[in-house]
C-alpha cells in the first residue's frame, strides 16, 4: 500500500472494502516518516505507539460496526503548536522543548473523536514566527522537490509530511500565511478558515487575534473533511464563531457562472515569471471551465501588511515577555522580532486594531459582485535555505516579507482562503482563493473545480 | 522619527545596542508607513477586538 498515491476519500473506502486496515494505514505511514525524515526533518516527535494504538481501536471499531466517518482510521500529523496530554508540545522553541501539556487541544479532541490516527507533531518554523522553518533547536525542515530549499511556513513539516506522502493530512496554524505558504512551497492544499471557525483552545499562540487553525492536505476535498471534523463553537475560545456549520464537501463541483475577482492592484505586482505564468494560466484554464472573470481594485493590502505587523509584534512581544530575558535560548531572527515588538507603542496597537476595523468594512463591500478573489500565494517559487533577500522582479525583497506579502492581509481580514497546487514542471506554485466570511464550503467547492479544471 | 537606542535605554530594556541598530531600520520604516495610516482614522472607529462576552460573564 502505497499512502502517498490516495488521498483521504480513497483511504477511506479501502479502509471500508476490507482492503486494507487502520494499522496497515498507520504503519505505511510510520514507515515513510522514519524513512524520510534524515533527508527531510518533518517531524519534531514521532508518535508511533499511539499512531498503532489508535489505528487498532479504528480496526476494532470497524468490526463493531462503529464508524466515525471519513477521517476514521486516518494517519495524520499534527503541528508542533497544538497541546497533546502527556505528548511534548514545543512550539518549535527551546523555551519549551521539555513541555508536556496536561490538556488536549480542542482539534486534537476532535480529530481523536472523528477516529484520526496521530503519527506525530511536525516540525515549525520557532514560535510560528516566520516562514524559512529553519529552525536554530531541531533542525532545517527541508523541502521534499529539493531539500536544499525552504519548505515555507511556519507549519513547514506539516506541508512537508503531506507532501512526500507520510501522511493524508495535518493540522497548521496560520497568523499571517503559516498554513498557505508551505502548501504552495510543497505543492499541497492548505486551507484557513474564516476567524472562529476552529477553536483555537489549547493551541500555543502567537498572537491572540490573528491566529487561524486548518489542515494541509492532498486534495480541496479533502481539506473539506477535515473541516467537517473540527469546524464548530467551543466555549473555551472567547473568538469561536457560532455562525452555523455547513457540509464542506457540499459546495458546487463547476466552475460554470462563478465570479472570479481578478485583482488589478497589488496582487498582481513583482511575481516571479515561473509564478505569474502559472497563474495566467490557471485563470484562462478557469474562464474556459465557465467561470466569469471580474476586475476588481482591493483596498490596500499593502497597508493591511503594516497594521499585520503592528498587530503581530505587538501581541507576540506581550505573550513573550516573562520569557525574554533568556535571550540565549532564542534563534537570532525570531529574537529580534520580539525586541521590536516591545518597542511598539500602546497606542500604536489600538490604532491597528481600530484600522483592521475600517479595512474589514471596505473588503465586505467586494462581495457585491465577485464569488472569491484569485491571487497567487506567494509572488516566488521556495528559495533556498538561509538565502535572506530574493530578487523579484528586479527588486531585492527580503524573503519572508516576499513570501507572505500575498497572504498576511488575509488573516487581519479574517476571510477564508486556500491555497492549491498549480500544474508546473519546476518548483510548486500556489494559487490562493480568497472566500466570503464563512463561505468555505463555496471556497472548496470551487478550489476542487479548479484542480479538475 | 524614534530614536530606538534611546527609547530601549528609557525603558530599561535588555537588548543589545547591537540588536537594536541592526532592526532599527526596518522599525523605523514600519513606524513611519503606520503613522501615516493611523493619521487618516477617523475620531470613533471602535478596535476590531473588543471585550468578549466571554470575558464579560467571567468565563
Amino acid at each position: 500500500m502505497n499512502n502517498a498515491a490516495l488521498n483521504i476519500e480513497q483511504a477511506g473506502r479501502k479502509l471500508r472494502a476490507g482492503e486494507v486496515s487502520a494499522v496497515e494505514l498507520a504503519q505505511e505511514s510510520l514507515r515513510t516518516i522514519h524513512e524520510q525524515q534524515p533527508r527531510l526533518n518533518a517531524f519534531i516527535t514521532i508518535t508511533g505507539d499511539l499512531a498503532l494504538q489508535q489505528a487498532r481501536q479504528a480496526d476494532a471499531e470497524l468490526v463493531q460496526g462503529l464508524d466515525r466517518g471519513p477521517l476514521h482510521g486516518i494517519p495524520y500529523a499534527l503541528k508542533d503548536v497544538f497541546s497533546t496530554r502527556g505528548v511534548r508540545t514545543t512550539l518549535g522553541s527551546k523555551i519549551f522543548a521539555d513541555h508536556v501539556p496536561d490538556h488536549d487541544s480542542a482539534v486534537f479532541e476532535r480529530l481523536t473523536a472523528a477516529g484520526a490516527v496521530l503519527t506525530g507533531k511536525t516540525g515549525m518554523q520557532e514560535f510560528a514566527y516566520g516562514i524559512t522553518c529553519n529552525n536554530p533547536h531541531f533542525g532545517a525542515v527541508r523541502n521534499p522537490h529539493d531539500p536544499e530549499r525552504i519548505p515555507g511556513g511556519s507549519s513547514g513539516g506539516s506541508g512537508v509530511a503531506v507532501a512526500a506522502g507520510m501522511v493524508f493530512f495535518a493540522m497548521g496554524s496560520d497568523t499571517g500565511g503559516s498554513i498557505r505558504n508551505p502548501a504552495a512551497f510543497c505543492g499541497c492544499v492548505g486551507l484557513k478558515p474564516t476567524s472562529g471557525r476552529v477553536s483555537r483552545y489549547g493551541v500555543m499562540p502567537l498572537d491572540f487575534s490573528l491566529d487561524h487553525m486548518g489542515p494541509l492536505t492532498r486534495t480541496p476535498r479533502d481539506a473539506g473533511l477535515v473541516l467537517n471534523a473540527i469546524s464548530g463553537a467551543d466555549v473555551r475560545d472567547d473568538t469561536s464563531s457560532r455562525h452555523p456549520l455547513a457540509d464542506y464537501v457540499s459546495g458546487r463541483a463547476s466552475l460554470a457562472g462563478v465570479r472570479i475577482g481578478l485583482p488589478e492592484n497589488f496582487f498582481n505586482e513583482r511575481i516571479s515569471p515561473e509564478v505569474a505564468a502559472a497563474f495566467d494560466a490557471a485563470v484562462a484554464r478557469a474562464e474556459a471551465a465557465g467561470a466569469r472573470l471580474v476586475k476588481i481594485r482591493v483596498p490596500d493590502p499593502g497597508a493591511i501588511n503594516v497594521i499585520s505587523r503592528v498587530i503581530l509584534m505587538s501581541e507576540a512581544s506581550a505573550l513573550m515577555e516573562p520569557y525574554l530575558h533568556r535571550r540565549g535560548d532564542f534563534g537570532v531572527d525570531v529574537l529580534a522580532l520580539f525586541d521590536q515588538g516591545r518597542l511598539l507603542s500602546a497606542t500604536d496597537y489600538v490604532n491597528a486594531q481600530r484600522l483592521r476595523r475600517v479595512y474589514q468594512r471596505e473588503w465586505a463591500g467586494l462581495w457585491n459582485d465577485i464569488d472569491c478573489i484569485f491571487t497567487p500565494t506567494a509572488p516566488i517559487v521556495a528559495p533556498k535555505i538561509g538565502e535572506t533577500h530574493v530578487d523579484v522582479g528586479g527588486v531585492m525583497e527580503d524573503v519572508r516579507l516576499a513570501s507572505t506579502r500575498f497572504v498576511r492581509s488575509i488573516n487581519v481580514l479574517g476571510m477564508p482562503a486556500i491555497s492549491i497546487p498549480l500544474p508546473v514542471s519546476g518548483l510548486p506554485v500556489g494559487l490562493q482563493i480568497v472566500g466570503k466570511p464563512f463561505g468555505e464550503a463555496e471556497l472548496i467547492g470551487i478550489a476542487d473545480a479548479v484542480a479538475s479544471a | 522619527m524614534t530614536d530606538w537606542s534611546a527609547l530601549t535605554r528609557a525603558r530599561g530594556l535588555d537588548i543589545p545596542a547591537d540588536a537594536v541598530e541592526q532592526f532599527a531600520p526596518s522599525l523605523t520604516a514600519l513606524e513611519a508607513a503606520f503613522k501615516e495610516l493611523a493619521g487618516k482614522l477617523e475620531f470613533a472607529t471602535e478596535p476590531a477586538v473588543t471585550l468578549s462576552e466571554g470575558a464579560v460573564l467571567g468565563l
